[in-house]
């Protein structure tokens, strides 16, 4: 049965039509590739899906949760392009503040999530003196604590390193192994097994 | 933590850790009352009658050097974007926000105010009740000034247009709170002006969060 649901989606930018009456269902348990060239609107549609911008037409739902309602909101997390973190606090004081942000297992550490992610020794460390790859990590850190069923991520593997694509993608199959819903938009070729939706 | 709680402070922790937007604004609230002495005249009955102007005219340029900062750097970071998608009430964190800004904008210039009021020689009781205008006034300047942050954040160089938006919206204050000091000074009552600032103040808290929350998310649209 399907449980994500997308209907007759639309979205313009400007004089720019980027996608037309797009129709895609995903149930629990998939992952989902976003694919497309440049500037066919794999972002615009992460974040309509995510309800920072407004489709021109068409809606889109979770178990019958429309998406501008409050339980689809509990169960989205979204990591953009965008680092998500400020460069003038710590480590884990970061992830701190992304946790009260997201709806995330109370029972678990954020060290814990730092430590799977190779930061444990950075955790008191100022966000400005990691590098990309480190930055990257923090963020990614939530896909441990989040309690989110569906996760939207926005070229999730920029400038991680092979063993952290590996992790990354251990940790999508992990969450839709458990009934989570993954979309997720890449150049790279995955080695997870995706259901594509192709722009 | 509570998100509103952690966003207070989150919001100081940055602000101490970056001194340079604190110290500014208020740099410019000393730099500019000092200069009038210079320029017009040094006598206390002249520099006493146009103090009140002076120091309320300093304030509000002094919130407005800092609004920029208030949704500039987490615009360009992403948290506004995860704060609108997030289950909690966008425009109770931004109430938050404007708070942390008054706690470091508004509140060490309502601090600084015996000091400038005594260097243009106001009178005791005159001090006391610009400190009074000056406590109930600047958190209206950071609640009405949020509204131009937020409707700037994401424009390059929009300081001059945040000025001619936010202006206009702070002449009330402005002739209501100098008003108050000048008939204290006159020995008149100044109940009226006080309790218009006190309105003013109620309804920015009421409705300045929910305007800015609706300008952001045009914005991150």
């Amino acid at each position: 049965m399907p449980v994500f649901e997308i209907k007759d989606l639309s979205c313009q930018k400007g004089f720019n039509l980027l996608f037309k009456d797009i129709n895609f269902t995903a149930k629990e348990s998939d992952i989902v590739q976003v694919k497309g060239a440049n500037g066919k609107g794999k972002t615009s549609l992460l974040r309509i899906l995510s309800g920072l911008s407004e489709p021109d037409s068409g809606q889109i739902s979770f178990n019958d949760s429309l998406s501008d309602s409050d339980e689809y909101q509990k169960d989205i997390l979204y990591l953009g392009h965008n680092p998500s973190i400020s460069v003038d606090l710590t480590v884990i004081e970061n992830l701190e503040y992304l946790r009260s942000l997201n709806n995330t297992d109370l029972n678990l550490q954020s060290l814990h999530a730092l430590k799977k992610l190779g930061l444990s020794n950075f955790q008191n460390e100022f966000c400005l003196n990691l590098s990309a790859g480190q930055k990257r990590r923090v963020i990614l850190s939530m896909l441990i604590l989040s309690k989110s069923k569906i996760w939207l991520l926005d070229e999730p593997f920029t400038a991680l390193d092979s063993l952290g694509i590996e992790l990354i993608e251990s940790l999508i199959k992990h969450h839709c192994d458990n009934g989570g819903v993954c979309f997720f938009t890449s150049h790279q070729t995955s080695s997870l097994n995706v259901k594509e939706l192709v722009l | 933590m509570n998100i509103y709680l952690s966003t207070l402070v989150r919001e100081l922790k940055i602000s101490i850790r970056n001194p340079s937007g604190l110290i500014n604004p208020l740099l410019f609230f000393i730099v500019t009352i000092s200069l009038f002495p210079l320029s017009i005249s040094p006598e206390a009955k002249i520099l006493s009658e146009i103090a009140p102007g002076i120091i309320w005219v300093a304030a509000m340029l002094s919130v407005l050097l800092s609004l920029n900062t208030i949704f500039h750097y987490d615009f360009d970071n992403g948290i506004l974007e995860q704060l609108s998608i997030s289950h909690h009430s966008t425009a109770l964190v931004i109430l938050i926000k404007s708070f942390s800004h008054w706690i470091l904008t508004g509140l060490p210039i309502v601090l600084l105010s015996p000091l400038m009021g005594l260097f243009l020689f106001l009178n005791e009781n005159s001090i006391q009740v610009l400190m009074l205008t000056l406590l109930i006034g600047t958190p209206s300047l950071s609640l009405i000034g949020t509204i131009g942050a937020s409707l700037i954040v994401g424009i390059r160089s929009a300081g001059m247009l945040l000025a001619l938006l936010i202006l206009p919206l702070y002449i009330p204050i402005l002739i209501f709170a100098s008003s108050a000091i000048s008939q204290s000074q006159a020995g008149f009552e100044i109940t009226g002006q006080i309790l218009w600032l006190i309105v003013i103040l109620l309804f920015s808290l009421m409705l300045s969060p929910f305007i800015s929350a609706a300008a952001l998310k045009i914005n991150l649209d």
